[in-house]
Parts: structure tokens; C-alpha cells; sequence
């Protein structure tokens, strides 16, 4: 019977065997069968196969403008009193958040001065975008702003899904996933409810084109339907998930119960469970990003243009833990370095541009990842030499971090904030602003914003030797687990993905995407293919720290790049790993 | 039980019984955990339950109860990826298993079972499910292509492909 398939491979059949010979749990069957109990679905709608959502009468549409408009200046008037004291409650929540209203600007700082924010973490804000393409360069999307009173600045870039916001400004709450590197990316600006932000799902919701929040429980009924291998292309992009997937039937409910066919609505949501995780299966509670779209209708030709509308489920909302109130946001950022006499330059900027504005061909990849700035042989720029680096080309500089030896002007304190309990999650790092100290000498990590105003990062550490570690002489633990920033002397490598369920489980969005498992070892590794930073332990005397990539591999174009990599990377250390900012390139003759 | 007797709960409960050793044993062998294995067993006869009277054809409801498993081992993939759990098998002395004969033996049984395992998770639960269908069901062709809802031309070079990959993920394991 077997004739056309390969023989049965022995071996493979004794592992198998193994993997499939525990017992079956004892009360599964009448786990089972109680489940089975609960459940009353109409039998009968299972065999429709597979249906659109059907529009719901446009009750808000004329409403739900002007309900925006009120509560973005609900906000505005009720929560500026945060900024002196923040309102997260001990466990971390915001009243109101995110279901009847967006974070304020103030609340978005904090939490970006805090622990780094996972990537594809998605967030709803209040607030103004400062339209504007000449700032924040990526090679993966089009720039569309900046958050306007933020400083540092915090970029929002454009997804793929229409329509793009127009004019010089746009107000509003706006769902923002979170790309790195105080970046975001445009899900959609929210068309608030009548009563918050959320609708239920029992609610009328906005029309074609409209982008809302849903409050409820995500599920999926497994079907029966054979599916071919699933494409992971077929997921789409984090700011333009897909839709539909072979095997399931998504709806969002008011409920748990997958049986209350009533009070549930079909949906797409393929692309939004892939990226953010969502367990389907049992459904997941949350606020969901959802847009209301017209797509090609399932088994029509492609001359086909009328199209089918749906729902389509764009990501769901992180719960959100603010840093406690000690961590409020740096919000001073320099104006100006402390002034000291500008000499003859004696130095170059780096040879690696980060962008050049008034080129049109500033979305294209880039070469090269965010290259810092660091002086000859390992030492950090001298505030003369970093303030002849500004002066000689401002804008060449922008979106740079150099590594700098001088006085902080405001009083900045960078420490581990609380201690690490057993089991405990590791203290929020941070800096806060010392009012009223005297400037503190100290090597620190420098970010070059727009329009060259500056702003900390972070204080650097120092071995005995000086500024640079090798991965062989650094303790790691002397850094703490609190994002001390350390610059680094070592050779990054990084593998593919094979499957998106693999651990270390990485940022679902790159599943199979390319670099997502990176590491930096002490000394060069042939890795291609060997499996290797994938789980294999790192070959003797080779000492390896694993690594995310953050923003080398958010903005910097690794196609374009050999491996491995030497370099002096600037790291932030957070438990056992850490996280690249830059890497770093001489600047100095 | 037949399918083709199933009119009420009290049938289908009969039919759960008959099926869900396999129904587990398969999800066992596909995901690797047992907490995951149970989920995907329950989903599996609820998703039957409530997709019957998609069955057409009765005579095909092994193969498809195959496919809603399969599915429901996707679904249950997916949801390992947010939870992150990495459960620890115990040997159960009711599996009957062979005894290693010394330590280094278990030993080298472990790293073994170990890297096998790891590998094996590297692969697509498609490529899990066509080599489970394969080399330990021993289904024939014409079986798994109608889990796999493929058509049977298809089915041994996506086994080929499966088995590949595997190779390709245990040299990984082994350097």
C-alpha cells in the first residue's frame, strides 16, 4: 500500500514512538466530554463553510467623530495632572486605559523610559502626530511623523493599510505598534464608541475604512477544511496583517463561549494571532485593533473587483504596566552641550551616513545599521570633539549615539531602580533627573535627535581597563540586570528561523523572516548552517552571549552585510542577554 | 462504532472512546507535550462535534477527524509561542518501555531523545504531522493525502520535503 512512499525509517518510528507513548491523561475523557456538554452550537452553520461578516447599520458613523474630538479633550483636561504623579495603580494598570481612553503623551514617556518595550508590543496613544518625512529614517517603512511634544522624539511610521493621515498634523487616539528604537508603526487612527474608546461586540461597528477597538474575546473554531501548507507570507505584515487562514474560523465575542453564535462576529484575524501570539484556542480576552476593509472575495476571479468586506483583527492591545512614578520620563533632553571652545576640527564624522533627508532615495535600505560614535582606540569622545562633530554637520549626526566622557548638564542619574528578588522581575532601569544637582562627570551614551538637540541614554560602564569589554573579560553580572550600557568588543552573528515555534521564540513577527537569532561571541564562528546561534552550545574557549538584534536589526539591512561582524557594539544588558543599539565606529583620527 | 451510526451525544460519545487514545497519541507525537496534546485532543472531538454535519461521507471520518487534529495541533503550536513553557516528560513506568542496561546508557538515550526533539520541533507542524502519518501510523498514501487534504501525487514529495528538513534540523542538533 505504501509503494509510492519512501520505506519506514526505523529509527524514526523508535523516536516517534517514544515522543508518542505517554498515557493518556487520567479525566480526559470526561474533560471531554464535558466540554462537549457545554457545547450547543447549531450544527447546522458549521456546514455553511465560509461566510462574511455582514455590515451593521451606520448608527455611528456621524456620532463618531465628534465623540473623538471629545474625548481627546477629555484627556487632555483630566490627565495632564499625571505628569506629576502618575496614576498606575500597584499592579501596574491606568484607569481607563485602554479601553476608554489613550495613553497621554506623558504616560507613553514613562513607559518608554522604562524597561525596553517589546517589539510588535501594540499601544493606544492620545495624542498629536507632527506630519513630517524628513526625519526618523527606516529602511522597512515610510516615515510618516513624529509624536509631537515628545522629546526625544518618538517616531511613527507609516504602515501599508489606507488610508495614510494627511495634512501637517493629526490629533486623535491612534493604535501604534511598537517597532524599536522609539519607533512606532500606524495601525490606524481609533474611531472611538460612544461611551470610550472600545465597542463591545454586540455594538454597531464603524464603516469601510474605519479602524476601532473591539473589547472582548478573540476565538477561533477549528474546521474541518484541508488546509496546504501554511505560508507564512499569507500572515502579511505587523501593520498589514492578513486575513483568513485555512483551519479556523475567527470571531470576536462578548463572551468566552465559542457556542454563543448570537453574540459573535466573524472575522479575519490570521495575521494579527500570528504576530501578537493570540491563543485562539481557548479564546483570548483583550482589546483588539480592528479595521473594517473590503478585500477580494473568497473563490472569485481576480477581474473581480467589486470585493467582499470584513472584518479584519489588526493586533491586540499589550497590557500596559507603567513604571513607577520614580521612573518618570527624562524630560529634559539638552538643548546644547555644555559650551566649550570649539577648535579647528580635527575630526570626521563617521564614514557611514544614517541618513540623508533630502534624499529621495531615503526610505531605500540602508547599508549599514545605526553606527555610533566612538573615539580612536576605544575611548569616548571628548565633549570638544563631539561638539566640533555637531558643528561640522548636525544633520549628518542625527539619530547617532556617541559614547561621550563629560558633564551632564541637568543632573541625570542612571542606575538600577529596586532590587532583584528571587523569582522577581528585574528592576526597571531608567534614568531620572536630579533637579536642582550640580552636572556629574561620567562616560555616557548620547543620542543625536532631530534638529541636534540631545538627549541620554544611558551611563556606561567601565571595566578596569577602560571603556571597552571584551566578551572574555566581562562580568556580566557586575552589570547588573538593570539595561546598563556597555560597549562591547566581539563578532555578531545571527541565523534564520527554520520554524516560528522554535525556541528561544523569537519576536513573532520575524518568524522566518531572516536574523532573528543572534549572538556575540568572543571570537569568529563559521555558523551558516551549522545550527548554530540557533540551541548548540558555543564551541570551547568561544565565549557567547546571546543577543536581540533591536534596533541593528530593525533598521540596518543584513542582506547587505558579511557575516560575522567585528565591531564595538554599544549593548544594553538586561538579565542574562541584552539588546544592540549601535554599533560603533571611530570617529576621531 | 461506525461513523454512519452517529444521530445523538450518547454515539458520539462511543466514538470519542474509540478514538481518543489515537486522537491523543497523534497529537503526542506531533506537539511533544502532554499538557499541549491533551488541549488539541478536547478541540479536536468539540471541532468534530460541532463541524458533524460537514461530514459528508462517513466512510472518510477517520481521515477526517485526522484533519481537524491537525489543525488543532496548528492552533495549539501557535499558542506555545505566547505561553513559552518547555515541559519535562518523565518516563512512565506503564508504557512498558525498554530499560536502559546502565547510566551511560540513559545517558546517551537522553541526548538523544533530547536532540530528536529539538529538531523535531523545528519543523512545521505540517512536516510533524506528514512523518508521524509516515513512519509511525503507517497510513498509505491515499490516507494521508486525505488528512492532509492533498492531493496524493503531492503527498510524497511533501514527505520527502518533511524528511529533509528533519535531517537538515538533526545535523544541526548533532554539531
Amino acid at each position: 500500500m505504501n509503494e509510492q512512499l519512501p520505506p519506514i525509517d526505523s529509527e524514526l518510528r523508535r523516536q516517534l514512538a517514544r515522543r508518542a507513548a505517554g498515557r493518556r491523561p487520567d479525566g480526559l475523557l470526561d474533560e471531554v466530554s464535558a466540554t462537549l456538554d457545554r457545547t450547543r452550537e447549531p450544527r447546522a452553520a458549521a456546514a455553511a463553510g465560509w461566510t462574511r461578516p455582514t455590515w451593521r447599520l451606520p448608527r455611528v458613523a456621524a456620532a463618531g467623530a465628534a465623540v473623538a474630538v471629545v474625548v481627546v479633550l477629555a484627556a487632555a483636561i483630566v490627565l495632564p495632572a499625571w505628569r506629576n504623579g502618575p496614576a498606575a495603580s500597584p499592579g501596574g494598570g491606568l484607569a481607563g486605559y485602554p479601553a476608554g481612553r489613550g495613553l497621554t503623551t506623558a504616560e507613553l514617556a514613562a513607559l518608554l523610559a522604562g524597561p525596553q518595550l517589546p517589539t510588535n508590543e501594540t499601544l493606544v496613544v492620545s495624542a498629536t502626530i507632527d506630519i513630517r518625512s524628513d526625519v526618523c529614517p527606516m529602511n522597512r517603512y515610510p516615515t510618516l511623523g513624529v509624536i509631537d511634544g515628545m522629546d526625544p522624539q518618538v517616531c511613527v511610521m507609516e504602515g501599508t493599510l489606507p488610508p495614510v493621515l494627511n495634512g501637517r498634523t493629526a490629533t486623535g487616539a491612534f493604535a501604534l505598534r511598537y517597532l524599536g528604537e522609539r519607533t512606532f508603526g500606524l495601525l490606524g487612527q481609533v474611531t472611538p464608541a460612544s461611551s470610550g474608546l472600545a465597542f463591545r461586540a454586540t455594538d454597531d461597528w464603524p464603516l469601510e475604512g474605519k479602524t476601532f477597538l473591539v473589547d472582548g474575546w478573540l476565538g477561533a473554531t477549528i474546521t474541518p477544511l484541508p488546509c496546504a501548507s501554511t505560508d507564512p507570507s499569507s500572515y502579511g505584515d505587523p501593520l498589514d496583517p492578513g486575513g483568513t487562514e485555512c483551519g479556523y474560523d475567527y470571531w470576536l465575542s462578548d463572551t468566552s463561549s465559542p457556542p454563543a453564535a448570537v453574540s459573535r462576529v466573524a472575522v479575519e484575524a490570521a495575521g494579527a494571532a500570528h504576530f501578537d501570539s493570540i491563543g485562539v484556542v481557548p479564546p483570548t480576552q483583550g482589546l483588539y485593533v480592528v479595521r473594517s476593509i473590503t478585500d477580494q472575495c473568497p473563490n472569485s476571479s481576480p477581474q473581480n473587483n467589486r470585493g467582499c468586506s470584513a472584518w479584519r483583527v489588526l493586533a491586540r492591545v499589550a497590557d500596559v504596566s507603567l513604571p513607577q512614578p520614580s521612573l518618570s520620563a527624562p524630560s529634559s533632553s539638552f538643548s546644547a552641550w555644555p559650551s566649550a571652545a570649539v577648535p579647528t576640527p580635527t575630526s570626521l564624522p563617521p564614514a557611514t551616513p544614517v541618513t540623508q533627508p533630502s534624499d529621495p532615495l531615503a526610505h531605500a535600505p540602508l547599508a549599514a545599521a545605526p553606527i555610533g560614535m566612538v573615539g580612536s582606540g576605544g575611548r569616548p569622545l571628548t565633549e570638544a570633539e563631539f561638539t566640533t562633530l555637531l558643528a561640522a554637520d548636525p544633520t549628518h549626526l542625527a539619530g547617532r549615539i556617541a559614547i561621550v566622557k563629560g558633564s551632564v548638564p541637568t543632573g541625570f542619574e542612571c542606575s538600577d531602580i529596586g532590587t532583584v528578588a528571587s523569582g522577581a522581575p528585574a528592576p526597571a532601569p531608567g534614568c531620572r533627573v536630579l533637579e536642582g544637582q550640580i552636572a556629574r562627570e561620567g562616560y555616557w551614551a548620547v543620542r543625536v535627535g532631530a534638529d541636534g538637540k540631545l538627549s541620554v541614554v544611558g551611563e556606561i560602564a567601565l571595566n578596569k581597563t577602560g571603556l571597552v569589554f571584551t566578551l572574555d573579560q566581562v562580568a556580566w553580572p557586575a552589570l547588573g540586570n538593570g539595561g546598563k550600557l556597555a560597549v562591547v568588543d566581539a563578532w555578531l552573528d545571527w541565523e534564520p528561523s527554520l520554524a516560528c515555534d522554535t525556541p528561544p521564540y523569537p519576536s513573532d513577527s520575524e518568524c522566518g523572516a531572516g536574523a532573528v537569532w543572534s549572538v556575540l561571541t568572543s571570537a569568529p564562528l563559521e555558523t551558516q548552517g551549522t545550527g548554530y546561534p540557533y540551541m548548540a552550545p558555543p564551541p570551547s574557549g568561544v565565549v557567547a552571549l546571546d543577543l536581540g538584534l533591536g534596533a541593528y536589526q530593525i533598521y540596518g539591512s543584513r542582506d547587505l552585510e558579511a557575516r560575522p561582524i567585528h565591531a564595538l557594539f554599544l549593548v544594553r544588558m538586561a538579565g542574562s542577554g541584552g539588546t544592540i543599539l549601535a554599533r560603533l565606529e571611530v570617529s576621531t583620527p | 462504532m461506525s461513523a454512519a451510526g452517529v444521530r445523538d451525544r450518547h454515539a458520539f460519545d462511543v466514538l470519542v472512546r474509540d478514538r481518543i487514545d489515537a486522537v491523543y497519541r497523534t497529537s503526542l507525537a506531533i506537539l511533544g507535550g502532554q499538557a499541549d496534546a491533551a488541549d488539541a485532543t478536547q478541540e479536536t472531538f468539540v471541532s468534530a462535534w460541532t463541524h458533524w454535519d460537514a461530514l459528508r461521507d462517513p466512510d472518510s471520518f477517520d481521515a477526517w477527524l485526522g484533519r481537524i487534529n491537525l489543525n488543532a495541533c496548528r492552533a495549539q503550536l501557535r499558542r506555545r509561542g505566547r505561553t513559552r513553557v518547555r515541559e519535562i516528560r518523565l518516563p512512565d513506568p506503564q508504557d512498558g518501555g525498554e530499560q536502559p542496561s546502565t547510566d551511560r546508557a540513559l545517558d546517551d538515550r537522553t541526548a538523544d531523545a533530547d536532540a530528536f526533539d529539538r529538531a523535531f520541533a523545528r519543523l512545521s507542524a505540517d512536516d510533524r504531522a506528514v512523518l508521524v502519518l509516515h513512519h509511525l501510523q503507517e497510513r498509505s498514501v491515499a490516507e494521508i493525502a486525505a488528512v492532509l487534504g492533498a492531493p496524493v501525487g503531492t503527498v510524497k514529495s511533501r514527505l520527502h520535503r518533511a524528511r529533509a528538513a528533519l535531517e537538515s534540523a538533526l545535523a544541526k542538533e548533532s554539531r
